[in-house]
């Protein structure tokens, strides 16, 4: 296709959205139907998941083939930053209202149900037993809730995932110098071990909630607790991943000679969104794990 | 477990909440700057240079704010009976 770099480059007619929207379509329904019980659902879903995927893959190896053709002016550049605002803005929010969640919660209605401020009878006639703490592990009426053990301790896995976390957030800064300094080879290094110490994060991750789960009765069903703590680690754990399988895309861009110290969009998107995925991980260490 | 929540636990309280101000500021900017900046400019890698080593800075803090006993892991609030 014949295209000038002074005109903003406007992709000829493409399947993509369609298989996409068919792929969330099965993606959703399936995942609905699951919740009611259906049999097919789960299959549907992972279908769903399947095509999504595909989808994903070809429609972004289509940009990445556009924006190494030489299609894309600064105007396009421009678009691409836009969109990644918006992106940024919506996970914000997501996060944000999830630690507003927590401390809502942990603030302001467990002291209230408690009978603080000028809630004297609702703790005196709803439970008049119930005294307020965090984390909420002594429930008002705990035969409704499965009630934790004990609780996931801030020394062992999380420290160990926190200092992985800020390790990997140390190698992804030397593999942008690396980017600006031309050292292909060193910015491999470092994307591949900021890859490796998401990985080993996922893995700690996935054994805690194994050992929250089977060992302590620490459950998504533990009260405002359990779902508050597995909403936001566990979001948090899929940002992870997602971010992974972007770092991985950047780096298989990096060593088929994608990217100079002037045109590097996708890597400082990609790059800021892990360092974002960081700060709120270091939030929760914080918020969760530490200061009450 | 209950801890007392002394004078250095407020203090620490403050310490961290500016090194958590200073970490999203690195990272506000580190966006302002990679949504701006023309090409070639490296003030958003400078900048998320800056908020990793804050990070790396406070975790270190609250490591050594324990080993101090200023604070205790996994406390809880009001009573646990």
């Amino acid at each position: 296709m014949q295209h000038s770099k002074d005109q903003y480059y406007v992709p000829e007619g493409s399947y993509w959205p369609i298989l996409g929207s068919i792929g969330m379509a099965f993606l959703l329904g399936g995942f609905a139907s699951s919740l009611h019980g259906s049999g097919l659902g789960a299959g549907l879903a992972v279908l769903g998941l399947v095509i999504v995927v595909f989808m994903v893959f070809g429609w972004m190896g289509q940009v990445v083939s556009e924006s190494e053709g030489g299609y894309y002016n600064q105007q396009v550049g421009k678009s691409f930053r836009i969109g990644m605002g918006w992106f940024i803005f919506s996970e914000v929010m997501f996060f944000a209202a999830f630690f507003g969640a927590m401390f809502y919660a942990r603030e302001f209605s467990i002291p209230w149900l408690a009978g603080e401020g000028n809630n004297m009878w609702t703790g005196k006639l709803l439970w008049p037993e119930f005294s307020a703490s965090w984390p909420l592990v002594n429930m008002p009426n705990p035969e409704t809730f499965a009630v934790p053990k004990a609780l996931v301790h801030a020394w062992g896995i999380p420290a160990i995932n926190t200092m992985l976390l800020l390790a990997s957030g140390a190698t992804l800064t030397w593999a942008h110098w690396a980017l600006y300094n031309k050292k292909r080879d060193h910015m491999i290094y470092g994307m591949v071990a900021t890859i490796t110490l998401g990985v080993i994060f996922l893995g700690f991750q996935a054994y805690e909630y194994a050992h929250a789960y089977g060992d302590l009765n620490l459950k998504m069903t533990s009260g405002v607790y359990g779902s508050t703590f597995f909403l936001l680690t566990g979001f948090h754990g899929f940002h992870v991943t997602l971010g992974t399988v972007m770092l991985i895309c950047i780096l298989m861009r990096i060593i088929r000679g994608h990217f100079t110290p002037d045109n590097h969009f996708a890597f400082e998107a990609v790059a800021w969104y892990w360092h974002f995925v960081d700060v709120v991980w270091l939030g929760l260490f914080i918020y969760v794990y530490w200061l009450v | 477990m209950v801890f007392n929540l002394g004078r250095e636990y407020v203090l620490i309280k403050i310490i961290v909440t500016g090194f958590f101000l200073f970490i999203l500021y690195s990272l506000g900017s580190a966006l302002y700057y990679m949504m701006n900046d023309e090409p070639g400019s490296q003030r958003m890698m400078k900048s998320l240079a800056k908020r990793i080593a804050a990070s790396i800075a406070l975790f270190a803090f609250i490591m050594f704010s324990y080993w101090m006993g200023w604070i205790q892991p996994d406390g809880v609030i009001g009573s646990t009976e």
